[in-house]
């Protein structure tokens, strides 16, 4: 035999490098989901758990500490995989997708606002180098919706002495009226798989498949037990049809006569364009936006510019970061017509 | 303008493939690669074996149709050896000012014509069937061409069948009809037949086949008109060649062409791929084709080092800003903004499909984008 072929690259993945919180993956599987357009196999998806100060320091070991002053080019699944797997390292020819998602963590001992901005200015292009999306003062800023739309939004703050993780998740579980309809899916998962006992996850799977699939309200019933009815028992069958119909209709979904995930994307859409305003706000005092105006504003935001004011009014104790998340811009930058379609 | 063209069932492309010059999106940089609302410089990708150099061949098909100097050309196999279908499909559509001329024809070898039509703004003009011999004519006054006769021509064809083996196409009524009626020159039969006269393909590996007497003497004599030869060492020098130039009569009466380095040394002995492969791109270009419709470069930079490309395709821009240029190349470099766009940029594949990369993605496509460093990492892994 000949040895002519070689293994051939694996190419067209997304690296998506957070500080591994399973929120944080939720979160992307939904908008991959609810996106299908941005055509991401979520089995392609390469999760790295990090934090944004190792990360700067792994740049640092491989760059040295004047790469941002020296305009190196950076190789972010070069650095990753370099560490994670020396044997077998990536390119940034890989990947199709680098996404860098952090939060703020304003209370993080190794804070540099020099080092977040170096990074911030450097990780612009999520198809080229990668993008660094950081969440204001976390991830769970996207839930942080009262209502929908949300006028206060504009000027929801956290002071800085209280935009720990401990703090702001709860102040998001008590305002948020987003947080039930992303949990769905999983919450389903675990009723399928601790309740009723579907330990097959392909089953499972497909029985989401479907629930979710569900678009009108008429014989609700029937159609959840004829997708149940053959995996669990006949005892739970009733109950568990019935505790099911409840949570969709407490979750809304088919009230609009859409699926679980066309009803998110509408979802999505209204939060990505609060946090345009938002940004918005920061960047130019100016929440409201003409409507057709939203694409030119977006393409007008800085993420650098918005970093160093968020640094300047949280650098005292008594200060402020304005609640702002920008990893839901993915999607916008992705393809801008995905939020007003 | 060339607007569309499409084949079907020739060489390796059976199924249609369709290149779109009206289908541009509403990029606002690198605007000098479209013209009048149409793709004028286009760049085209693909792994080898994907047709490249018969997609060159399958535009230029209408030179052979049209013209009475070119005889047939032998390309090896014409239709597609998967087909059934018994002839290849070739349809063109121009835009002449207000004016949407479409010329279609099948042809069931190098040879033989199985139809041919002509639409001009959705009237057919004229129709031929050549198998059943049927013809439809009756429009033929909305070109000027009502008293023409159809007998003659009919006549014409009875000649060419006898004359068997001559290796000329059969004559189609198109070329027979510019041929025989005096047509105002604003008509769109003869912008039509001015626009094909005009259109050429270059292949840079030819470049590598050229000998030392290759250059055409009527070359060497342009170059010896004032000007001219300063105007190709100016080419030479912008694309990177840095030289002098001189030109010497031999007492046989035949000119060669030097380098000149205080001492003479002789052009094609010495000169490199690229610099063989650039003076065979003046010369076609800049002497033969000074007023080309449409050129077909294909694999041009084949021997340029990748500022060279980057030059030749400037150069090509400024020079030709009306000309309908496809250039085809490996060179992954040029796939950039900065000198091309989205929808200029387009994927050959393997399938038979020809994709504009902003069409390839359902991404949004912005100018700041590196697009080859997306090509190479997947991003239109499934138009390649």
């Amino acid at each position: 035999m000949n040895n002519y072929v070689n293994g051939g690259r694996r190419r067209n993945r997304t690296l998506l490098i957070v500080e591994g919180n399973h929120e944080k993956n939720i979160l992307f599987s939904l908008l991959f989901k609810c996106f299908p357009e941005i055509s991401v196999d979520i089995n392609d998806v390469w999760i790295y758990g990090t934090n944004i100060y190792v990360l700067y320091n792994d740049i640092v070991k491989e760059y040295g500490s004047d790469w941002a002053q020296k305009g190196d080019e950076i190789d972010l699944p070069f650095v990753v995989s370099k560490k994670l797997q020396p044997d077998d390292v990536c390119s940034q020819r890989d990947f199709t997708n680098i996404i860098i998602v952090f939060d703020y963590e304003r209370q993080d001992p190794n804070f540099s606002a020099e080092k977040i901005l170096d990074m911030q200015k450097y990780f612009i292009d999520v198809a080229d180098m990668g993008k660094l999306y950081i969440n204001y003062p976390m991830i769970e800023s996207y839930q942080h919706l009262r209502s929908l739309p949300d006028a206060d939004y504009a000027e929801r703050k956290v002071p800085a002495s209280f935009a720990n993780e401990k703090f702001y998740k709860a102040r998001v579980r008590n305002e948020t009226i987003i947080a039930g309809a992303v949990e769905f899916p999983v919450r389903l998962n675990d009723l399928l798989e601790k309740h009723l006992n579907i330990s097959d996850e392909q089953v499972r799977g497909r029985c989401l498949e479907r629930i979710t699939n569900i678009s009108e309200e008429c014989n609700m019933e029937e159609i959840i037990q004829s997708i149940l009815e053959d995996v669990v028992e006949v005892s739970v069958l009733k109950t568990a049809k019935y505790q099911i119909r409840n949570w969709i209709l407490r979750c809304g979904f088919t009230q609009e006569h859409h699926t679980y995930w066309i009803y998110m994307r509408d979802i999505f859409q209204q939060i990505v364009r609060h946090n345009i305003q938002k940004a918005n706000r920061i960047q130019n005092n100016q929440y409201w936006i003409e409507e057709g105006k939203y694409k030119e504003c977006f393409e007008k935001l800085s993420l650098p510019d918005i970093l160093e004011r968020q640094n300047l009014s949280s650098q005292d104790s008594s200060g402020y970061i304005w609640v702002l998340n920008t990893c839901v811009f993915f999607v916008a930058d992705y393809n801008f017509a995905l939020i007003t379609g | 303008m060339l607007k569309k063209f499409e084949v079907e069932n020739y060489k390796n492309f059976k199924e249609r493939i369709c290149l779109d010059f009206s289908n541009t999106a509403e990029y606002q940089f690198s605007t000098d690669c479209i013209t009048d609302g149409l793709i004028s410089k286009m760049l085209i990708y693909g792994r080898n074996a994907t047709g490249k150099t018969n997609l060159g061949n399958a535009l230029m098909n209408i030179c052979e149709i049209l013209s009475y100097k070119m005889r047939y050309s032998d390309e090896g196999a014409f239709l597609n050896a998967n087909s059934e279908a018994d002839a290849a499909v070739f349809s063109y559509t121009f835009q002449f000012d207000e004016k949407e001329v479409i010329y279609s024809y099948s042809r069931l070898s190098n040879q033989e014509l199985r139809d041919e039509k002509l639409i001009i703004d959705g009237i057919t003009i004229f129709q031929c069937d050549f198998v059943s011999g049927n013809g439809n004519f009756e429009n033929l006054k909305y070109i000027g061409a009502e008293t023409v006769h159809i007998e003659r021509y009919m006549q014409s064809i009875e000649t060419e069948e006898k004359s068997e083996g001559t290796g000329k196409l059969e004559l189609p009524f198109l070329r027979w009809l510019i041929g025989t009626v005096a047509f105002k020159n604003d008509s769109p039969v003869i912008k039509l037949a001015d626009y094909v006269n005009r259109m050429v393909k270059i292949t840079a590996s030819h470049a590598l086949f050229v000998g030392t007497r290759a250059l055409s003497e009527s070359f060497y004599v342009l170059l010896e008109k004032p000007g001219e030869l300063g105007n190709l060492e100016e080419f030479l020098n912008i694309m990177g060649v840095e030289c002098r130039l001189t030109l010497r009569k031999l007492p046989d009466g035949q000119r060669q062409l030097y380098f000149d380095y205080g001492k003479l040394i002789p052009f094609y002995e010495n000169a490199s791929s690229g610099t063989k492969a650039l003076l065979v791109l003046y010369r076609r270009l800049i002497t033969v084709m000074r007023d080309a419709s449409f050129v077909y470069l294909d694999e041009f930079d084949a021997f340029y080092h990748y500022e060279m490309a980057e030059n030749v395709i400037i150069f090509l821009k400024n020079k030709y800003p009306k000309c309908q240029i496809i250039l085809t190349s490996h060179n992954t470099n040029l796939m950039t903004n900065r000198l091309m766009r989205p929808d200029c940029l387009f994927i050959l594949s393997g399938q038979g499909t020809l994709t504009a990369l902003c069409n390839a993605t359902r991404r949004e496509l912005r100018e700041g984008h590196n697009l080859e460093k997306m090509y190479i990492s997947g991003e239109f892994e499934r138009y390649e």
